[in-house]
């Protein structure tokens, strides 16, 4: 039985961790772990015995790190095909038909550009030269495993489908925030890879089961592929210098039931697994049944950061039509000399004015457009993660885009004609693009909804014999120009609702054709578009800086209930700057101040506090009702990974001016404070940044903070704990060297019987040490100080 | 004996100074009155950065774990397991120091004296962006240098890493010829001024197998919650 046919009939058991064993039989640091293939074939083929005795049903190839760009930092680049070859004959000797041999692709360790500058056909000629290996020695599947980067995966899928018949699995891998190394999310991940025919989809590594386990529900929730979840045996802890996993196989096998009724197929283990492990996941997978109520495919395009759902009943999302230099002579020179730095820029303000995808347009006259294609997806990718469009009719542009666009493109456009549809609705299938049908096919124009609706049809049926469903396309509405076409212009509207009704696919429509020839184009634009996405238009393909359109769209979205509870137009609508006069109406001043100290605008800030005292507001509703608040939802959106610590520290300024604008408005009033915290760098040591951080968030936070500066001995320390009453004591160091000093500290104030707290922290402070010199409380960054000097003083 | 260089070109790769802020390297959108307080500081710190370096290259003893220092013969023993696997295939080594000066290290404080919080958390990202192009630089120097006499370098390793006791600073320091540029050592081993490195790279002979044998820093660094984004506090990627 194939692999894919045992598949379908129930859970498949992978094996453990190739690189554990081996360390466990005495593999150093620092040698090549796939060189053993040739120099000791019979200790990994007893691994892969004991994991098939434990139970696994697969066994994974020793050669995860056989590119020759892994192979080449041990100077064995040469020796490339042997080592995967013999990976592969080794695996199949010892799984004697018992098990299925899994080729195993790792990682180049290469980043290609935004973060790196290996070029994907390196890559992917890398990867290829395994896969013929593979292939040639009669591997039974591919599994390109513990990735961090899409685009490096989609090279690897790519050089699988390309030189083999063989199945294969794409496994990534994810960090605590659910992304991989260069952004991408699991919906995206998915989305692609299933687009582009990965078998079998899924994660690796990432920690243990409990991180893998939000992971697989939301490739689940996308992906119609069977599933693949292979986690560590818990997190990595560091001792004495190695990475030790410790989750032990009953824990770890404890975890096959969730893991199984989120969806997955295929289990097996990662780091720090072994075949006991394996053998204990294989007992508790015996007792289940794998999930047969799957998502049905739905619309969607992706980018490398983000995935949109196109869908009858969903809300319409608008495409960005500005890269395009039909009637546009600078961006046309732009394309033409090369540069693109028109490009990039039309691609960042456009995503910026709220475009969720960007359509790519380069069809200048006379140059070689598939190099031009290829140059502006990969400058805009980089730039920004959503979707792209790719506007062309040419073939081979058109499969240059694709095959460089890190994510699921939107091919704009396929038309109804013959020879459209045999030479690019096969480019479509291959890169799992989502299809732009325009209802043309070389004849008459289309004037009646009805027309437009059969040639609809024919695309439809035409994308069904070459293999792509109904869900990977959108039907476009064929816009007509009022000024010309008068009596035609509504047609649109009407194929739209037959399109949504009749076919069950969404429509998308470049609306502003409608108004060539006629003034305020702005007004019918807008105008078309609320009648448009009334009668079910889903994508929209406008100009998103058109403050009309974008305010229409907005408010459609209100109006045909999409945008639950106004909350995206209150928020696009603020963001838009009104008037102060406007504003002045809408927000009360405290909301506004709120505002403004979230965005770090200390002037605003400090000129609101004014505000807001002529009113009459006195400084402690100002306080509570605004600044802490405001500072609530900085922190807020830095544990949510929305913010970074720079704009947390803009806020803090802004909180700073505030305060400082408050004192000078109402000198009489007292400003609360929580508590004095006494912060110090201690003896020997000259790092003082982290702690300047911490005391910048707590000063602006309510306390009254007593800095003194760094190079501080314990003596000291303790006369300023006594001198201000200080109900914390806050210590830092950044030096092994200098760590000591801070025992020195509690060991003096508790000499003192000093009834203060100590909090301590540092680049090389862990929990372990503070509870060793017996801190009160240890703070691994600035926000969690400030939780904890919070708690430490409420407590 | 030790080579001084002070004509390092001074470069500020934006996106590093974003990492050292706590960026990850996926981010899209910065504010851009961040960005533009960026830009500013990054050109006002320009001028201020002087950065400079020494190296010494010297034979390396691996059976002992020592390197031999000419012409006054004196060897500097290297302590510690993970230092010493790192180095077990040298026969060279280069000991060195680099610095940026402590030019900023006034306004970083000024800054966060008055008020200026973001500011100075900008501009001491910057001068850790400034020394570590600094060292990259001198790494490149050397490379090219060993590239000619047929040997492949391997990672560059500092004191406080791993088990390598930061107590060999002064030894470095001297012997690598710091104290030419102004680097200094404190009681406690730390380096003067702030944004300042030393460390040692090692030399291997070309086309041995264990030719750029890399011992991960991420695995052996004790910082926690560091900001390089292919580290996990250890878990290397």
């Amino acid at each position: 039985m194939s692999f894919l046919a045992a598949l379908e009939e129930g859970i498949i058991i992978f094996d453990g961790a190739m690189g554990t064993m081996l360390q466990k039989s005495g593999l150093r640091a620092g040698e090549c772990p796939e060189l053993l293939n040739l120099t000791n074939p019979d200790l990994i083929a007893n691994i892969h015995r004991e994991y098939i005795a434990a139970g696994a049903q697969v066994v994974t190839t020793n050669t995860f790190g056989g590119s020759s760009a892994k192979l080449k930092t041990y100077g064995l680049e040469n020796k490339g095909y042997d080592i995967n070859y013999q990976g592969v004959t080794i695996a199949k000797s010892a799984a004697a038909g018992k098990a299925y041999v899994a080729a195993s692709l790792g990682p180049t360790g290469k980043l290609m550009p935004p973060m790196g500058d290996m070029h994907f056909d390196e890559v992917y000629k890398i990867f290829q030269a395994q896969v013929l290996a593979f292939k040639a020695a009669g591997a039974d599947l591919v599994i390109i495993e513990t990735m961090v980067d899409l685009q490096e995966t989609r090279a690897a899928l790519l050089a699988v489908k390309e030189n083999s018949p063989l199945p294969v699995i794409c496994s990534v891998t994810f960090d605590e925030r659910m992304r991989t190394l260069t952004g991408s999310d699991p919906i995206t991940v998915a989305t692609v890879l299933e687009g582009l025919g990965a078998d079998v989809i899924g994660a690796n590594c990432s920690g243990g089961p409990t991180q893998l386990l939000p992971v697989i529900e939301q490739i689940a929730a996308v992906c119609a592929k069977p599933i693949i979840v292979q986690p560590n045996a818990g997190l990595p802890e560091l001792i004495d210098g190695e990475t030790v996993f410790r989750l032990s196989p009953d824990v770890f096998a404890s975890y096959a039931p969730p893991l199984v009724a989120a969806g997955a197929r295929c289990l097996g283990g990662c780091c720090g697994t072994t075949p006991i492990h394996i053998s204990a996941l294989r007992q508790e997978a015996d007792k289940l049944s794998p999930i047969s109520d799957r998502p049905t495919t739905v619309t969607s395009i992706a980018g490398r950061t983000n995935t949109l759902f196109i869908g009858t009943t969903l809300s319409p999302v608008i495409v960005g039509e500005r890269i395009n230099p039909t009637g546009r002579a600078k961006l046309a020179e732009d394309i033409r000399s090369g540069q693109m730095e028109l490009v990039r820029q039309e691609a960042v303000s456009q995503v910026q004015s709220g475009a969720d995808a960007l359509d790519i347009n380069v069809g200048v006259p006379g140059i070689n457009e598939a190099a031009a294609m290829q140059q502006a997806i990969s400058l805009v990718q980089a730039q920004v993660g959503v979707p792209l469009v790719i506007d062309t009719t040419n073939p081979e542009a058109l499969e240059t885009g694709l095959r460089y666009f890190c994510g699921k493109a939107l091919i704009n456009s396929i038309n109804a004609e013959d020879t459209a549809l045999s030479q690019l609705l096969p480019i479509a299938k291959k890169y799992g693009a989502t299809i732009l049908a325009l209802p043309l096919d070389g004849s008459d124009l289309p004037l009646k909804a009805e027309d437009r609706y059969t040639l609809a049809e024919k695309i439809l049926k035409a994308a069904a014999m070459a293999g792509i469903d109904k869900h990977s396309i959108i039907v476009d509405g064929l816009c007509l120009t009022a000024g010309a076409q008068q009596e035609y212009a509504f047609e649109s509207v009407k194929a739209i609702q037959m399109f949504a009704t009749k076919l069950g696919v969404p429509a998308a429509l470049g609306v502003s054709n409608v108004s060539f020839g006629l003034p305020r184009r702005d007004i019918l634009n807008s105008t078309f578009l609320a009648m448009t996405i009334a009668a079910g238009l889903k994508v929209a393909i406008i100009n998103p800086h058109d403050p009309r359109m974008k305010e229409t769209f907005l408010a459609a979205k209100v109006l045909m209930n999409y945008d639950q509870g106004s909350k995206n137009y209150i928020s696009h609508i603020k963001a838009d700057a009104p008037s102060p006069l406007e504003e002045a109406e809408t927000l009360t001043v405290l909301q506004r101040l709120r505002h403004k100290v979230v965005q770090g605008e200390k002037t605003a800030a400090a000129g609101l506090v004014i505000e807001a005292v002529s009113q009459q507001i006195n400084s402690l509703a100002i306080i509570n009702e605004a600044l802490i608040p405001a500072m609530e939802d900085i922190g807020t959106a830095y544990f949510k990974g929305e913010a970074y610590l720079p704009q947390v520290m803009m806020a803090a300024e802004a909180v700073r001016a505030a305060f400082q604008s408050l004192k000078k408005a109402l000198p009489d009033q007292d400003i609360p404070q929580f508590g004095t915290i006494i912060l110090a760098t201690v003896k020997g040591d000259i790092h003082d940044l982290g702690k300047n951080i911490v005391g910048a968030l707590l000063e602006n936070n309510g306390f009254k903070v007593v800095d003194l500066g760094k190079d501080v001995s314990a003596e000291t320390i303790v006369a300023a704990a006594i001198e201000h009453k200080a109900d914390i004591v806050g210590l830092s160091a950044l030096m092994t060297t200098t760590m000591p000093e801070m025992a020195e500290v509690i060991k003096l104030m508790r000499a003192r019987d000093l009834p203060v707290k100590v909090m301590i922290g540092g680049a090389v402070v862990t929990q372990e040490y503070a509870d060793l010199i017996k801190a009160d409380v240890y703070a691994k960054d600035a926000l969690d100080a400030l939780a904890k000097a919070k708690q430490l003083v409420f407590r | 004996m030790y080579q001084v260089l002070v004509d390092i070109p001074v470069h500020i790769p934006v996106r590093e100074v974003y990492r050292y802020m706590g960026y990850p390297a996926s981010y899209q959108t910065i504010p851009p009155a961040l960005n533009s307080m960026v830009e500013e500081e990054i050109a006002a710190a320009l001028p201020l950065i002087l950065p400079k370096a020494t190296y010494a290259t010297c034979e390396y003893d691996a059976e002992n774990h020592r390197a031999i220092i000419l012409p006054a013969v004196k060897t500097l023993p290297l302590e510690g397991a993970i230092i010493q696997n790192h180095l077990h295939a040298c026969k060279k080594v280069t000991l060195f120091t680099c610095t940026i000066s402590a030019t900023i290290e006034p306004i970083i404080d000024a800054h966060f004296k008055n008020g200026e919080f973001t500011r100075a958390m900008i501009l001491d990202a910057i001068g850790s962006t400034a020394v570590e192009y600094a060292a990259d630089t001198l790494n490149q120097y050397v490379h090219a240098a060993a590239y000619r006499q047929n040997y492949r370098l391997i990672t560059r390793f500092s004191p406080g890493y791993g088990d390598w006791d930061l107590s060999i600073q002064h030894d470095l320091v001297e012997a690598a010829g710091g104290l030419a540029i102004g680097i200094q050592v404190t009681e406690s081993e730390l380096l003067i001024p702030r944004k300042s490195v030393s460390g040692v790279i090692g030399w291997i002979p070309a086309g041995t197998v264990q030719e750029k044998v890399q011992t991960s820093p991420c695995l052996i660094c004790k910082v926690h919650n560091c900001n390089n984004p292919i580290c996990k506090g250890g878990q290397i990627l």
